[in-house]
């Protein structure tokens, strides 16, 4: 018997507990920024509703139909859709445990008080040894791993769903904290004016695309997420009601993150600059600068780490489950071999920027191994998965038997979405892929 | 349950085991050393004001959740959380809080099995009181050897915990506990006669304000939650082996009194010797290893006492050992159904795989970047982290939820006792208690002057 959420509720949380990840938290923040603000946000926001939503509806669609996770709910020929989706979640668990370990380590090292003692490059030097710190990286990301490992463990009502609820609605409370206590900050104005206010300038064609791919992962699609998520759905909710509260609830969370991120940086007149370096060396250094430091770096980090952990339950999930069902392993089994091989893979990416292991990579491959485990899933994997997804749903799959899902909703709507997924997404998700791995470049076109 | 549930066979049993776990723990290690880092006088009062306003009233509680359910405490809090509202977390605190002050314990107690060796081998023949005091040094900062006694000591644990709970613990600890209050009680009356009981009287008592900072105030509310056993989920497994006809104010008064006399006792013990030979009072965790020895060497037949000393330092670090690996199995076994057994070798491995980095906390050989990151050796961070963080917010949590969320009745049925009596409890519970803990958090974290 194929277990269910207990509720509306305990879906959704999980949901956007698995949406809600570092990829709103950080990625989308300074994505924003860089690409013209105000234009950024509403083509980010016309994705979500115009590409992300119809997508997240098909792949949970798919998961309760045939009540399968992922791999399993292909038909045959098509289940390397489900493959690559599977591949992606294994890989991406493997190197978000070093990162949400690093957030983990800068809790402790909230706590101990220890590094808001030191001035700023001593703060941004804490980071590089850090994170050259091999022992150290695997320990907190084997500390992490154990524990979403733990949780997945008992199963998808009193593990998944009853952690995801805590830690998702803990989530957002913190969220909603930080961001009033930023409201006082001098920098909140600056802030608002560049998340909200229009940029023509620094908007580009490759930011829409930016704009679209970010839509696509901020979701959780092409990871086989959702489609395990939906396969644990029980049969009387509305598909195309819970995508749309998915969908709205993550525009917000992004919104409320960089409202809550940039008025710290523009208080202190730097740069939002991107990547690691912003969360784990700038905010820690204005964190300092503050009262109530100790408060405030403990709580963004655990936030951080909520955040981590949401988003990384559901990729140990769906790689054991679709063991569970392809292998007939017990949940146990699938989850602890999953668990250590996620480990085990990470191994070498916590080494990486220290280059203690495959010191050769670097020179080889122009970057370091989790930065190409990185670029192997976000530019290939996860939009191939999408791509083929979208033209399984609108081709391969019974037109009809998709609208028996959607129950609820006017044929019109049924319709509009069936084209949405047989024409406008795969094309646009072609488009994705051959910009990222830089075949082609839109911006030159024009 | 099915299984029918063990019950301690006896009140003295009960009283002599939460006690043991308090001595060797709390009394005779930390408390020493965290007297003597914060600077005596003042600190004690906030200790004896964190006791009576935060500790008791939250020990209290936690007989009550666990005798009230019968389960250890995730079951506990998960039964008594009959809106589902995600409560069981709180009871997860204590047993991560368990885990993890066993990993680096049970090094701490492995280097008092150290000590015993080394007494036996005729350590102190010969040696300048110098000598003696560098000897720990030696000893910490010597990875192997650490590892050793720290596996050793889980695996003893381990074996008095499989045992169960009245062939186990009740067993060992009604009798080591009784041998240590006597023998501490012959080394306080010795430590009368030394120079320095009179500067160790007026350290200990007089208040000094200039040495009292505002860290101090968290220091002590982690010390209260250690001399009581509280908030690492060990008081809601032992209220569960209580019977129903005991009176838990009662027990809480006995058991608070005996901690603070034994508490004073110990430092009465410790700090006459630490002046008298001009040890540092602020040496931190390893106070206890660098002042002892240095009494032992001056008195006669230093090996007996020695030896005599350090086994039964071990014993009651066994005592403390134990119930930190039973709160952990426990739950394991409730809330996952496994066997006694497996929950205890799981558990055995866990923490000592995560004390290995703690037995190497003072050498370079394991993480050695670790103290330029987080500003200590990672003992110490764990041993931080635990006391002053995890510990005090699992209080909070508790306090807010027997306040606030749980049912009045069932404190009132298990707290059977006079309407005052019950009505201050209920108060210090729901404002009190969590307004202390708020209160000092926010003093540590900067928030307020």
């Amino acid at each position: 018997m194929r277990e269910h959420w207990s509720s509306r509720l305990g879906f959704l949380f999980a949901a956007v507990g698995s949406a809600v990840g570092l990829g709103v938290l950080w990625k989308f923040p300074y994505t924003v920024g860089k690409n013209g603000g105000g234009f950024f946000l509403l083509a980010y926001i016309l994705c979500v509703i115009l590409i992300g939503i119809p997508v997240l509806i098909g792949e949970l669609m798919l998961g309760r139909r045939a009540q399968r996770a992922a791999i399993g709910a292909f038909q045959k020929k098509w289940q390397i859709a489900g493959y690559f989706g599977v591949v992606s979640s294994f890989l991406i668990m493997s190197f978000y445990s070093i990162i949400a370990g690093w957030g983990i380590s800068y809790i402790v090292m909230s706590l101990t008080g220890f590094y808001q003692s030191l001035g700023d490059k001593s703060i941004a030097g804490v980071f590089e040894l850090l994170s050259h710190a091999g022992g150290i990286t695997i320990f907190w990301s084997f500390f992490f791993t154990a524990i979403t490992m733990g949780i997945v463990m008992v199963g998808v009502r009193k593990g998944v769903e009853y952690w995801s609820r805590i830690m998702t609605r803990t989530l957002f409370v913190l969220l909603i904290i930080l961001f009033v206590s930023g409201l006082r900050l001098s920098g909140f104005e600056q802030a608002v004016r560049f998340i909200f206010v229009p940029d023509p300038g620094a908007f580009t064609f490759s930011s829409a695309l930016e704009a679209l791919g970010l839509a696509f992962f901020t979701l959780s699609l092409g990871q086989g997420i959702m489609i395990s998520y939906g396969s644990y759905l029980s049969k009387k909710e509305k598909i195309p009601v819970m995508a749309g509260v998915i969908g709205i609830s993550v525009i917000l969370a992004a919104i409320l993150a960089s409202l809550t991120i940039f008025p710290v940086i523009f208080t202190f007149d730097l740069s939002p600059q991107a990547g690691q370096g912003l969360i784990f060396k700038t905010l820690p250094y204005l964190f300092a600068q503050m009262p109530g430091s100790l408060v405030l770096s403990t709580l963004f980090f655990t936030l951080f780490v909520f955040t981590a952990l949401t988003s990384a339950i559901p990729f140990i999930e769906v790689v054991a489950t679709n063991i569970m069902e392809l292998k007939g392993w017990s949940r146990k089994k699938a989850v602890i071999v999953t668990a250590m091989l996620t480990f085990v893979i990470g191994i070498p990416c916590a080494l990486a920027p220290s280059g203690a292991l495959f010191s050769n990579w670097t020179a080889l491959y122009t970057m370091n191994f989790m930065e190409t485990i990185e670029s192997l899933v976000f530019i290939w994997f996860v939009p191939l998965a999408g791509l083929l997804t979208t033209i399984y749903i609108g081709w391969a799959f019974n037109k009809e038997e998709a609208f028996s899902e959607l129950h609820g909703s006017s044929r019109r709507f049924m319709l509009a979405w069936h084209f949405m997924m047989r024409y406008f997404i795969p094309l646009t998700i072609i488009l994705i892929i051959l910009q990222k791995s830089g075949v082609i470049d839109v911006d030159s076109w024009f | 349950m099915s299984k029918l549930r063990e019950h301690w066979s006896s009140r003295f049993g009960f009283i002599m085991a939460t006690l043991g776990s308090a001595v060797g723990l709390g009394i005779l290690w930390k408390f020493p050393y965290t007297v003597g880092e914060n600077g005596g006088g003042l600190f004690l009062l906030t200790y004896l004001i964190c006791l009576i306003v935060v500790g008791i009233p939250l020990f209290m509680a936690e007989l009550v959740i666990g005798r009230s359910t019968q389960r250890a405490a995730v079951g506990a809090y998960g039964a008594l959380d009959t809106k589902g509202k995600g409560w069981k977390a709180t009871g997860w605190f204590g047993v991560l809080s368990s885990f993890l002050i066993m990993s680096f314990y049970s090094v701490i107690a492995g280097w008092g099995m150290s000590y015993i060796l080394m007494s036996l081998s005729g350590f102190y023949e010969g040696l300048s009181l110098d000598e003696v005091g560098v000897a720990f040094k030696e000893i910490s900062s010597s990875g192997g050897i650490s590892l050793l006694w720290h596996f050793i000591f889980t695996l003893i644990t381990m074996s008095i915990v499989f045992g169960g709970v009245r062939k186990g613990i009740e067993f060992w600890t009604k009798h080591m506990t009784r041998i240590l209050l006597i023998l501490l009680f012959g080394f306080f009356l010795y430590g009368i006669g030394l120079s320095g009981f009179s500067d160790a009287v007026s350290f200990i008592f007089k208040p000094d304000a200039s040495e009292f900072t505002v860290t101090g105030a968290l220091e002590a509310l982690g010390l209260a939650f250690w001399t009581l056993s509280i908030g690492q989920g060990i008081m809601i497994s032992y209220g569960s082996y209580m019977r129903r006809e005991e009176s838990i104010p009662s027990m809480a008064g006995i058991i608070g009194g005996s901690v603070l006399v034994v508490s004073i006792l110990a430092a009465l013990t410790i700090f006459p010797i630490v002046f008298t030979f001009g040890a540092k009072p602020e040496a931190g965790y390893g106070l206890i290893f660098e002042t002892l020895p240095l009494l032992f060497s001056q008195l006669p037949a230093p090996m007996i006492l020695s030896t005599v000393f350090f086994t039964l330092f071990v014993f009651t670090a066994l005592t403390s050992a134990i119930p930190l690996i039973e709160v952990v199995a426990t739950n394991l076994m409730e809330q996952y159904n496994i066997t006694r057994k497996k929950a205890v070798m799981m558990v055995g491995i866990g923490t000592f795989t995560f004390g290995i980095p703690s037995a190497f906390a003072k050498t370079p050989h394991i993480f050695p970047e670790w103290d330029a990151i987080y500003g200590m050796n990672f003992l110490e961070t764990i041993n931080v982290l635990v006391s002053n963080w995890i510990i005090p917010i699992g209080g909070l949590l508790s306090a807010v939820f027997v306040g606030w969320f749980m049912d009045k009745k069932v404190c009132l049925e298990e707290l059977n006792t006079s309407k005052w009596l019950f009505r201050v409890w209920y108060f210090f519970i729901r404002y009190l208690v969590p307004l202390m803990i708020l209160l000092i958090i926010a003093e540590k974290s900067g928030l307020i002057g």
